[in-house]
């Protein structure tokens, strides 16, 4: 993710694992003790809950097999009494994608290691789920209500390596601006904290650490604890375990992409207005609109921009985000240009690679992009349209599309649109285009 | 007295260098000064050869006893003696000259060129301010900013600087192979090609007007490469003494190389970033739009072409 104004940055792992856990007969950690002679109750608190659950979580470490060093690492917690972990899928992701160049270890709080198995992913919500020989330990319940909004919570796993870590945070409801659903976490957890569990002050798992706002302070997001708990479910309940991840994962994302763009498609386009053009809006929560007016005053044209992109990154690989939705609109109305010289304006625009301040990708993940470009009428005119499309080479039935579209019949103002879509099947994406493409429209 | 035969001393390139008129046998050629021809060769013995008669009456160049011999050109089988042949190269040292007589038939005088008047300098110049108005005229359209007069007139400046060190090359060519620089016809040709390929790559106004973009493509680098080719033919006809199909076949080589490095080297960076985007960029004042253009339905029906041609590009 590159937008200036900053995304969520999964979090990497590290941590030690602390704290004593009292066991309830049926395995689970039972409550804390937070009493403690001498210690301020919130101290007390977090150490009673830290004391409580260090044995149920472990430090997960993807090792990569030529060199026998680390790749990632992250934090998990036994889940279930069949000794189940879960975690964060982009921990593992290099295991589910590349099982042939990594392999997985788990360390435990007294410096033993075990080395557990991928069963089950869910990428949407970024979570996994890895079968381990602790059957019978103790481990961490999910929390079975929702919390209130300013209730504390504390935050576990390995940050930066620095050894097992509790961070005392505040629930704060969940993040409308979110595709997917996530909780809004106040607390610090950072990189290597990714897959460990939020608890509730009597050891219940409300949420599982996911990412947080990069350059912001205290903006962490966790997954709910309602989709882990569907996931164990689902781990448990398969006959077997996939024999190729990458087959589920697009399936995952193929799924996911489905589910936003019924969504988005199930109501005709919004439209917004920008001066005499009327051009597509996304009125959804998860799809945030900014404005920049061109303040050169050198110029000899005037130049307004609308961005909306959607907050539904998925992440699939460290160097591959899919998922996302983005809209641009650019408005250019000149004063002194003449039509020759405006004509030449609009084409440098309209020929500008959208896609220059991407990561350039890897040719064995993608194909080059294929066009279709033509004219297009409206009731009001002529559009020059182009349709770029490239396929994901490793995921099948999954594609990024481009589409560019100016209009070509003043010569003093004119509208240029782009639409940018990742992850989506042929048919959705060419649907959405074409809806797109409708709502565009203007007066003379 | 025996006919008339010139023995021609001959340059780098096999022009006559020096012409020797001589009505007498035999004709002593050689670098001492008791000789009918002095060759001024310090590869060449100071008694080298001889050209005689035989009693049949046939010419002949014997060697009168050189130690670095007597050759025809370019063969390495050394002489005694060789009846003379008038198309034939003798090589002594390393001075090449031929023998010919009075008799030997000479081509028909060549029709001077009347396009004389496009190597004038009048003509130089005015193919010099054209190039500039048209640089100037493309500076000016490209400038979308409030700018002074100055920063438009330096934008032609590398080009045309350009261009005068590339006629300044073939003028000096022209000096050294043909004995003149002919830099104004030089300079006319440079001009008319750049004014060509500038025409040429405005073909992006007929793509954009007929939604046309592959064909206008083909034409334009058809139109480059022909006047690529043609620019070089007309340097190297001015160049040389002698232009013949060698030079033709040359500069069409030359303008082949040049296109076919520049697809390759195109097709290497599209291919290289899988990021981007090929589609008609030109767009054009409205007066030009001479497509309207079918409803968007139609235009995404056509665009399910895409799905198989990607397809095939994942199974590559």
């Amino acid at each position: 993710m590159q937008l200036e104004n900053g995304f969520a940055r999964r979090v990497g792992a590290g941590a030690i694992a602390l704290a004593c856990a009292l066991v309830s007969a049926n395995g689970a950690a039972a409550a804390p003790d937070a009493t403690s002679a001498g210690l301020p109750a919130t101290s007390a608190e977090a150490r009673a809950v830290f004391a409580h659950a260090k044995d149920e979580l472990l430090q997960i470490l993807v090792i990569h097999k030529a060199t026998r060093a680390r790749r990632a690492t992250g934090t998990g917690f036994i889940a279930s009494p069949d000794g189940l972990l879960l975690t964060n899928y982009h921990v593992v992701s290099k295991i589910a994608l590349e099982p042939e160049s990594y392999a997985l270890e788990l360390k435990r709080t007294d410096g033993t290691t075990a080395t557990p198995r991928l069963v089950a992913i869910d990428v949407a919500n970024d979570l996994a789920v890895l079968a381990t020989d602790l059957r019978g330990q103790r481990y961490l319940p999910l929390a079975p209500k929702r919390l209130t909004k300013g209730e504390r919570g504390f935050s576990m796993g390995h940050p930066l390596d620095l050894g097992l870590t509790i961070v005392e945070g505040t629930y704060n409801g969940f993040v409308e601006t979110e595709f997917a659903r996530r909780i809004h976490y106040t607390g610090a957890i950072n990189s290597g904290m990714s897959g460990g569990p939020a608890v509730t002050f009597d050891g219940k798992v409300f949420g599982v650490n996911v990412a947080r706002r990069w350059l912001d302070q205290l903006v962490s997001y966790l997954v709910p604890s309602e989709h882990a708990a569907a996931l164990l479910v689902r781990a448990a309940a398969q006959r077997s375990i996939p024999a190729d991840f990458r087959v589920e994962v697009a399936a995952q994302v193929r799924a996911q992409q489905e589910r936003l763009y019924a969504r988005l498609l199930a109501a005709p386009m919004p439209t917004t207005t920008m001066g005499r053009f009327t051009v597509p809006d996304a009125k959804v929560a998860f799809v945030r609109c900014w404005g920049f007016p061109d303040e050169k005053p050198e110029r000899l044209y005037d130049r307004d921009t609308r961005l909306c992109f959607s907050n539904s990154t998925l992440f699939v690989d460290d160097r591959l985000l899919t998922g996302e939705l983005i809209l641009t609109h650019e408005r250019f109305a000149a004063h002194e240009l003449g039509a020759v010289r405006f004509a030449a304006r609009i084409e440098r625009a309209y020929g500008a690679d959208p896609t220059i301040f991407e990561v350039t990708p890897n040719k064995k993940e993608f194909t080059e992009f294929r066009c279709h470009d033509d004219f297009v009428r409206r009731l009001a005119g002529t559009l020059r349209v182009a349709l770029c499309m490239r396929a994901y080479k490793q995921f099948a039935r999954l594609y990024d599309l481009r589409l560019r579209a100016v209009t070509v019949d003043s010569s003093s103002s004119a509208l240029l649109s782009t639409l940018s879509l990742s992850g989506v099947s042929f048919e959705t994406g060419r649907r959405f285009a074409q809806q797109y493409l409708e709502a565009i429209s203007w007066t003379n | 007295m025996d006919e008339l035969i010139h023995i021609e001393v001959l340059g780098r390139h096999g022009e006559v260098a020096h012409r020797h008129a001589v009505r007498t046998l035999p004709v002593r050629i050689r670098r001492a000064y008791d000789n009918d021809l002095i060759l001024e060769d310090p590869y060449a013995a100071p008694h080298h050869a001889v050209v005689e008669r035989t009693p049949a009456g046939e010419l002949e160049l014997v060697d009168a006893g050189s130690r670095n011999g007597l050759f025809r050109a370019c063969v390495k089988h050394r002489l005694a003696r060789e009846r003379v042949d008038p198309a034939a190269r003798f090589r002594a040292g390393r001075t090449e000259f031929r023998i010919r007589s009075g008799a030997h038939p000479v081509a028909e005088e060549r029709i001077d060129c009347p396009a004389g008047a496009l190597r004038t300098p009048l003509a130089g110049a005015l193919a010099v301010l054209v190039v500039v108005a048209v640089l100037l005229f493309d500076a000016w359209s490209g400038m979308d900013e409030r700018t002074e007069l100055a920063k438009v007139a330096v934008a032609p400046v590398f080009i045309m600087l350009a261009l005068f060190i590339w006629t300044g090359a073939w003028g000096l060519a022209s000096r050294l192979l043909a004995g003149e620089h002919r830099f104004a016809a030089h300079l006319v040709t440079a001009s008319l090609a750049l004014i060509g390929i500038f025409a040429a790559d405005r073909l992006d106004y007929v793509a954009h007007a007929f939604s046309a973009p592959e064909a206008t493509s083909l034409a334009a680098i058809a139109a480059v490469g022909a006047l690529l080719a043609w620019g070089l033919w007309r340097h190297l006809a001015l160049a040389l003494r002698k232009p013949g199909r060698g030079a033709a076949v040359a500069a069409v080589a030359v303008a082949t190389t040049c296109l076919g490095v520049f697809a390759l080297f195109t097709d290497f960076l599209r291919a290289e970033r899988a990021v981007h985007l090929t589609y008609l960029k030109a767009i054009k004042p409205p007066v030009v739009c001479l497509v309207q253009g079918g409803e968007p339905a139609q235009f995404f029906g056509n665009a399910a072409e895409l799905k198989s041609e990607l397809a095939l590009l994942t199974r590559k």
